[in-house]
C-alpha cells in the first residue's frame, strides 16, 4: 500500500453563506461591520451613499468609501481574500500615528457585504500609488453554481475579475466599496436608525486621538449628514452619577436615603478588571423630552464599550426596542421588584472597558453575547447592583413626589378655609357687600368641598394601589414557589407511581411480602407529605397576605404560648429573650408565624432525648438588621448538612416523622421578606442546634 | 455479562430497595445496584469504579446540595467520555435551564429519562440499548475477552519507541480513562482493521 498520500480539505461553493449571509444577523449589523473596518483602517472619515435604494427604483447602489490607509494587490490576494485572515489578531493595534485599537478582529466582517448586494467592487490603492486596483465579486456566480446540481463546485474555484484604473493623485489613499445588486429596499426611516445606531459606535467619553466622523449620504430621502455625535443629549436626563476605578479599587454606587443623593463608594477590584461607567436615569417627563428631541434614537439601556469602540454584542440593530435583546439581563430580573425596577427604556448607560484591562471579557463569535464566564457574570451582576441604586432613587422620589402633593393639596385646602373665613369677614363687616359676596363665598365653599373630596379620594386611591402592589407581590412570588412545588409534589406522585407500578409487575409473590408491606406504609405516607405540601400551596391563596404593622414580640409569646401544653407535656423549658416591642411596618405576619412554628416544631423533635430539654429565641436589632435565634439542646444538624437541610424533603428528623418541609417553608418564607437563614454553631456549645434568621430591619 | 447500574437521586431514600430500583434489579438479573443519595459519595463511587461496566442513572436536581446533576456530569466527563450517562428528572425538558439542556447534549453517551412518564420497562429498554452498544465497543469487547482469557491480561500488548510497554489490562484502564495512550491504541486498531478489510476487497 503506497504511503505518504495525502487529502486535503475543500470547500463547498456553499460555504459563502455560511461566513457571510447565515452568520450575520442582519443587514444593518452588516453595514456596521463595513464601518468598523474603516475605523481599522485608520480612516477619519467615511461616506455612506445610498442611491436609489427605496422601493421600485433600479439600480440600487450602496457606496462606502473611508479615507484609510487602502490594501496593495498582496494585501487584497493574501489576506482579504483569505477566510478567516485577521491581521488584526496579530497586530490588535493599528497603524501609527492612530494606534486604534481594532474592532472587528474575527476576520469575517469583509463578508458582510454578500448579506447587503448581489455584487460588489472594490476600489482601493495605497498612499504613493499610481493606480486604483479595482477588484469585482459577484456573489450571485457563487449562488448559481450552488443550484448547479451535477459536479462539485468549490467556493475557492470561483474566480474574481481584478483591474487597474488611474489614480489622479498619487497621494490619495483608501477603500471605497461598492455593492450593486442590494438585495433590500432601504426605507427613509431604516437609514435613519442605520445613522443612530453608527451614533453609538464610539463611546462618547473615551477621547479619541484623532477623531471618526461617519457621513451618511441618502440623496431621494434628502438625508446628508454626521451620523457620529456627542452625547450631549443625555444632559436632560433626570439623574446620573459616574463610577471609575484605580489599580486596586473599583467605584460603586448606592442610594443614601438620609441625602437623597447617589453615594459613591470604592470596594476592591472585581474579577473582571476595573471598568468606568456613566449611567443616566431618564423619568418620565425627561422621556418624553427626549423623544420629542431626538425622535431618531431611543433610550435604550446600556452599552459597554471596548477601548471606545461599542462591542459587538451591542452593534445590532432592531427597531422595536421592545424587541430589543436584553443582553445584560436587565429586564429579565424575573418579577422582583417589579414596581419600582429600572427597565432599560428608562436608562442609558455606558460601560467603557479595555482589552488589556478586562481581558476575560470576551465577544463570543456569534457575536450576540460574550462569553459566558465567571467574569462576565461577575460583571452583569455588578452592573445590576448599580441599577439598584437607581431603583432606591426612584423609589425616593416617588415617595417624595406623593408626600409634596399631599401637602400641596391639604395646603390648597386650608388656603381655601382662610379665604371664605377672610371673604365671610369681610361681608359682615360691611353688609352692603353681602349681596355681591354670597355667589363668591357659595362657589369657594364648593372648591374648598371638592378639594377635600379630593383629598379623601387621592389616600383611597394610594391606599388601593398599594392592596394591589401587595397582591401582585404574593401572586408573583407564588408563581416561584409553584416552579419548587410542582418538582416536590411529582417527585413524590413519583415515589407512589414506582411503588404503585411494583405492584402492579410482582405482585403477589410470598417472598416478598415484607417489601409489600413496606411499601404499602411509605405510600400511606407519602401521600401524608403530599397533603403537606399542598396545605403550604394553599397558604397563598389565602386574603391574609396583605402587609401589615406587626408587633414581632408580640408575634413570638402568642407563638410560644400557644405551644404551652406541647412543652409541658414534654418537658421542654421555653426561653424568650425579646425586647419588649418590635414595630415592624408592612411585613407579614402569617410568614413570622409559618417561620416560628416550622422551628419550634423541629426543635421539640431534636429535644425528644435530650437530658436537659430547652428551646430559646431571642431577637435582637443590629442597626439595620433584626435578627432571631432559635436554639435547641437537641441532637444538633452535622456540620456539612447545615445547607442541605433547608433543601425540599430533607430531612434529620425522618425517624421522628419528619418530611423535610418545614425549613424549606422557613426558607422560603424568610427568602420572601427580603431576608436569609441559615445554621450557626449551637449557642448551647456541643449540643443543639441554633438556627439564625435575619431580616432588614429600618427603625 | 454483569455490569453496575448506579443510581444518584437525593430521593432514593431506600438504596436498593427503592421501588424504582429494586423493579430494575428483579428484571435485570446481571445488573448490580449501587444508590446513593449525596452526589459527591455517587461521584466518588464511579470514579474508583471506572474500570468495570457501569451505567450511572443521574437525577438532574439535588435539593441543598452545591453540586447539581450537569455539574456531576462535567466531573464524570473530566475523567471519561465513555461512560454512559442516563440523567433523569422529575421536571420535563421545557423546565430545566437551557445552559443545563446544552450541558447535556454536548456530551457523548449521554440518555435523558422522564421520570414522570417513564416506566420500569421503559427504563429497562434504554439499558439493554446500552448494553448492546458495549457489544461492538472496543474496551467492552477486549474486557470480556480478558475475563475469559485472564491468562491474557499480564501480556504485553503494546510496546512505544520509547520503551515503555503496557499489558492489555493496562491498555483496558488507558481506554475508560480515554488516556492519550488509550486513545491512540484505539484510533490504531481502528486503522489496522481498515487496512485488512481493504486489502482483502482489494484481492
Amino acid at each position: 500500500m503506497p504511503e505518504n498520500q495525502t487529502l486535503k480539505w475543500r470547500f463547498d461553493v456553499s460555504t459563502f453563506r455560511l461566513i457571510g449571509r447565515d452568520l450575520i444577523t442582519d443587514r444593518i449589523t452588516a453595514l456596521f461591520e463595513l464601518v468598523k473596518n474603516c475605523y481599522d483602517a485608520n480612516a477619519q472619515k467615511v461616506s455612506v451613499v445610498f442611491e436609489r435604494v427605496g422601493a421600485g427604483e433600479e439600480n440600487p447602489v450602496i457606496t462606502i468609501e473611508d479615507d484609510g490607509y487602502g490594501m496593495s494587490f498582496s494585501d487584497i490576494r493574501d489576506k482579504w481574500m483569505v477566510i478567516g485572515t485577521s491581521s488584526k489578531k496579530a497586530n490588535p493595534i493599528s497603524p501609527e500615528p492612530f494606534n486604534r485599537r481594532c474592532v472587528g478582529e474575527k476576520g469575517i466582517g469583509r463578508f458582510a457585504v454578500d448579506k447587503l448586494g448581489d455584487k460588489v467592487c472594490i476600489v482601493t490603492k495605497k498612499r504613493g500609488e499610481a493606480e486604483w486596483l479595482n477588484v469585482e465579486i459577484d456573489w450571485s456566480d457563487y449562488q448559481n453554481k450552488e443550484n448547479d446540481f451535477g459536479e462539485i463546485s468549490l467556493f475557492t474555484d470561483i474566480e474574481n475579475k481584478y483591474y487597474y484604473t488611474a489614480a489622479s493623485d498619487p497621494n490619495d489613499a483608501g477603500t471605497k466599496l461598492i455593492i450593486t445588486g442590494v438585495r433590500d429596499i432601504w426605507t427613509k426611516s431604516d437609514i435613519k436608525r442605520f445613522m443612530s445606531e453608527v451614533a453609538k459606535i464610539v463611546s462618547p467619553y473615551t477621547a479619541l486621538n484623532y477623531p471618526f466622523d461617519v457621513f451618511v449620504k441618502a440623496g431621494q430621502y434628502d438625508i446628508n449628514q454626521k451620523a457620529t455625535r456627542d452625547f450631549a443629549d443625555v444632559n436632560i436626563a433626570t439623574m446620573s452619577f459616574s463610577l471609575g476605578f484605580d489599580e486596586l479599587t473599583q467605584e460603586t454606587a448606592s442610594f443614601d436615603e438620609e441625602n437623597g443623593m447617589i453615594r459613591i463608594t470604592s470596594i476592591p477590584q472585581k474579577s473582571f478588571g476595573g471598568i468606568r461607567m456613566r449611567l443616566f436615569y431618564f423619568d418620565d417627563a425627561a422621556r418624553k423630552k427626549y423623544r420629542r428631541e431626538f425622535p431618531n434614537n431611543q433610550i435604550d439601556g446600556i452599552k459597554i464599550y471596548r477601548d471606545g469602540i461599542i462591542t459587538t454584542p451591542f452593534a445590532e440593530n432592531e427597531e422595536d426596542a421592545d424587541k430589543k435583546r436584553d443582553i445584560l439581563g436587565i429586564d429579565k430580573r424575573l418579577w422582583q421588584d417589579i414596581f419600582s425596577r429600572v427597565s432599560t427604556r428608562e436608562i442609558i448607560g455606558i460601560v467603557d472597558i479595555t482589552r488589556d484591562g478586562n481581558p476575560e471579557i470576551i465577544d463570543a463569535t456569534n457575536r450576540q453575547d460574550f462569553v459566558d464566564n465567571q467574569e462576565y457574570q461577575d460583571l452583569k451582576e455588578f452592573i445590576i447592583l448599580q441599577l439598584s441604586a437607581v431603583q432606591d432613587y426612584k423609589v425616593y422620589s416617588r415617595n417624595k413626589r406623593r408626600k409634596e402633593n399631599n401637602t400641596t393639596l391639604e395646603n390648597a385646602g386650608d388656603s381655601i378655609q382662610s379665604f371664605i373665613s377672610t371673604i365671610e369677614n369681610i361681608s359682615e363687616q360691611n353688609p352692603e357687600l353681602k349681596q355681591h359676596l354670597s355667589p363668591a363665598i357659595e362657589q369657594a365653599k364648593k372648591t374648598g368641598a371638592a378639594v377635600k373630596q379630593a383629598i379623601t379620594e387621592q389616600k383611597q386611591t394610594q391606599e388601593e394601589f398599594i392592596r394591589k402592589e401587595n397582591i401582585y407581590l404574593s401572586i408573583m412570588s407564588m408563581q416561584e414557589y409553584a416552579i419548587h412545588i410542582t418538582h416536590a409534589v411529582r417527585t413524590t406522585l413519583n415515589k407512589i407511581r414506582d411503588k404503585v407500578e411494583y405492584f402492579n409487575l410482582f405482585f403477589p409473590d410470598p417472598a416478598e411480602e415484607e417489601i409489600f408491606s413496606k411499601y404499602a406504609h411509605d405510600m400511606y405516607n407519602e401521600f401524608k407529605t403530599l397533603n403537606k405540601v399542598i396545605d403550604y400551596m394553599l397558604s397563598y391563596s389565602q386574603a391574609n397576605l396583605l402587609l401589615e404593622e406587626v408587633d414581632l414580640s408580640l408575634v413570638v409569646q402568642e407563638v410560644f404560648a400557644s405551644y404551652a401544653s406541647v412543652f409541658s407535656d414534654n418537658g421542654i423549658s421555653p426561653d424568650l429573650q425579646i425586647p419588649e416591642k418590635i414595630i415592624l411596618k408592612s411585613t407579614n405576619k402569617v410568614f413570622f408565624r409559618d417561620i416560628l412554628n416550622n422551628l419550634i416544631d423541629n426543635s421539640v423533635k431534636a429535644v425528644k432525648n435530650a437530658s436537659e430539654k430547652i428551646i430559646k429565641c431571642s431577637v435582637t436589632i443590629d442597626q439595620d438588621k433584626l435578627q432571631i435565634d432559635l436554639s435547641d439542646t437537641g441532637y444538633g444538624i452535622p456540620v456539612e448538612k447545615r445547607n442541605w437541610v433547608f433543601g425540599i424533603y430533607n430531612t434529620t428528623t425522618e425517624s421522628d416523622g419528619g418530611a423535610g418541609i418545614g425549613l424549606y417553608i422557613v426558607k422560603t418564607r424568610v427568602e420572601s421578606l427580603k431576608g436569609n437563614v441559615k445554621i450557626i454553631d449551637s449557642e448551647f456549645g456541643d449540643i443543639g442546634t441554633t438556627i439564625r434568621v435575619e431580616l432588614p430591619f429600618k427603625r | 455479562m454483569r455490569y453496575k447500574l448506579v443510581f444518584i437521586d437525593d430521593n432514593m431514600k431506600d438504596g436498593t430497595n427503592d421501588a424504582f430500583v429494586r423493579a430494575i434489579g428483579k428484571k435485570l438479573s446481571d445488573a448490580e445496584l449501587a444508590v446513593f443519595m449525596d452526589p459527591e459519595e455517587g461521584l466518588r463511587f464511579i470514579m474508583d469504579n471506572l474500570n468495570s461496566q457501569m451505567i450511572a442513572f443521574i437525577d438532574c436536581k439535588f435539593d441543598g446540595f452545591a453540586k447539581q446533576g450537569t455539574d456531576l456530569l462535567k466531573e464524570i466527563r473530566k475523567q471519561t467520555s465513555l461512560l454512559y450517562i442516563v440523567m433523569m428528572s422529575a421536571n420535563n425538558l421545557k423546565q430545566i435551564e437551557g445552559i443545563d439542556i446544552s450541558a447535556m447534549i454536548n456530551e457523548d453517551f449521554i440518555w435523558f429519562y422522564d421520570r414522570n412518564n417513564g416506566s420500569v420497562d421503559g427504563a429497562c429498554a434504554l439499558i439493554q440499548r446500552i448494553t448492546q452498544y458495549w457489544s461492538s465497543r472496543f474496551d467492552c469487547v477486549l474486557e470480556r475477552w480478558l475475563v475469559r482469557h485472564p491468562e491474557d491480561k499480564d501480556k504485553i500488548a503494546f510496546r512505544q519507541v520509547s520503551g515503555e510497554s503496557y499489558t492489555w489490562g493496562q491498555i483496558l484502564t488507558e481506554l475508560r480513562l480515554q488516556t492519550k495512550i488509550g486513545r491512540l491504541f484505539e484510533q490504531m486498531i481502528n486503522q489496522f482493521y481498515i487496512y485488512q478489510l481493504n486489502g482483502k476487497a482489494d484481492e
